[in-house]
């Protein structure tokens, strides 16, 4: 299509790009991926409560073993790590690619600190005798909290590319619904960890 | 420039209008801080004895959980500034989610 005609079906309000929702289907496409992830959570979130106090020939359960303010600092820098992601979007969006590529590699940084945190976590309770086969409760935590893990993990790599295409002068305030979209994914992810800091860390058993 | 590219342009300028400052970004995660130290406070009891009434820390904790939550998809993921059709599929699959692991978690004698 030539820009005459581009021209053209733009002023008739015919964006030749345009959807009929108005938003592009990439960005649809990663909300209604995001829809489906609340009921993967869901699911390994009711498990985890379901199977929370069954200890099995276990000596301890996972609530026995939360180091509440250890993983309240992990909760902080993940949190914290939303702010610089849209910090990261906005300076992309300005064309100030310097500053953005600095949000998104600060970014990936609290991301990395997040899963080193959690690392740290994993091994200290397979020290203290909880593995993952040790009873349903640990099974149910691990696979709660390591799923949520794998999908940061995914964002950091999501992360460094954007960097990467960025260095590259492929990224630029034209195509930085790239960066939202990848900033909605790290969002959400966020959001699934406040939902289980406070179900799952934070509320005591009865 | 082309008119096309003019047109984009002024397309783009108006969606960015929209979205908050960083400045504003920084306030609300200023908020979300506070409200996850209040969070962390509560598993303080012994300090602050308020939050050994089960009723008490519970009401607090999920009030505080779903204002995070709210905040982060309405100002972060600019729910607040899109198309109410994205807060809709993403409230839709929260919504099915939550009434499908009610059931089965009823289904288990949970509650």
């Amino acid at each position: 299509m030539d820009t005459a005609t581009a021209t053209a079906e733009i002023e008739h309000g015919h964006d030749p790009h345009a959807t009929n929702t108005g938003i592009s289907n990439n960005k649809l496409a990663m909300w209604l991926f995001l829809s489906t992830e609340c009921l993967l959570f869901g699911g390994l979130i009711s498990t985890y409560l379901l199977y929370k106090t069954r200890q099995g020939n276990a000596d301890v359960l996972p609530t026995d073993l939360f180091d509440i303010p250890f993983t309240s600092v992990s909760s902080f820098v993940l949190l914290m790590s939303s702010l610089t992601m849209v910090l990261a979007l906005s300076a992309v969006a300005r064309n100030d690619m310097e500053r953005g590529k600095a949000w998104l590699v600060v970014t990936a940084m609290l991301g990395a600190v997040f899963i080193g945190g959690q690392v740290y976590e994993f091994t200290a309770f397979v020290r203290e005798g909880m593995g993952f086969t040790s009873s349903p409760a640990a099974s149910a935590f691990f696979t709660l909290t390591g799923f949520h893990g794998v999908h940061v993990s995914l964002g950091l790599v999501m992360l460094m590319s954007l960097w990467v295409a960025a260095g590259q002068g492929k990224l630029t305030s034209k195509n930085s619904e790239t960066v939202e979209i990848v900033g909605l994914y790290w969002h959400f992810v966020d959001i699934v960890w406040i939902f289980i800091f406070t179900v799952i860390y934070l509320i005591p058993p009865a | 420039m082309s008119e096309a590219t003019a047109a984009v342009e002024t397309h783009d300028d108006t969606h960015d209008d929209h979205h908050p400052s960083d400045w504003e970004y920084v306030k609300i995660a200023v908020l979300l801080a506070a409200f996850t130290g209040i969070e962390v406070a509560t598993y303080f009891e012994s300090v602050f004895t308020i939050f050994e009434t089960r009723w008490v820390l519970l009401t607090t904790l999920f009030v505080l959980m779903f204002v995070k939550f709210w905040l982060v998809a309405r100002m972060f993921m600019h729910l607040k500034q899109d198309k109410p059709i994205l807060g809709w599929s993403f409230v839709s699959g929260i919504a099915l989610a939550t009434a499908v692991y009610i059931v089965a978690l009823a289904a288990f004698n949970f509650f």
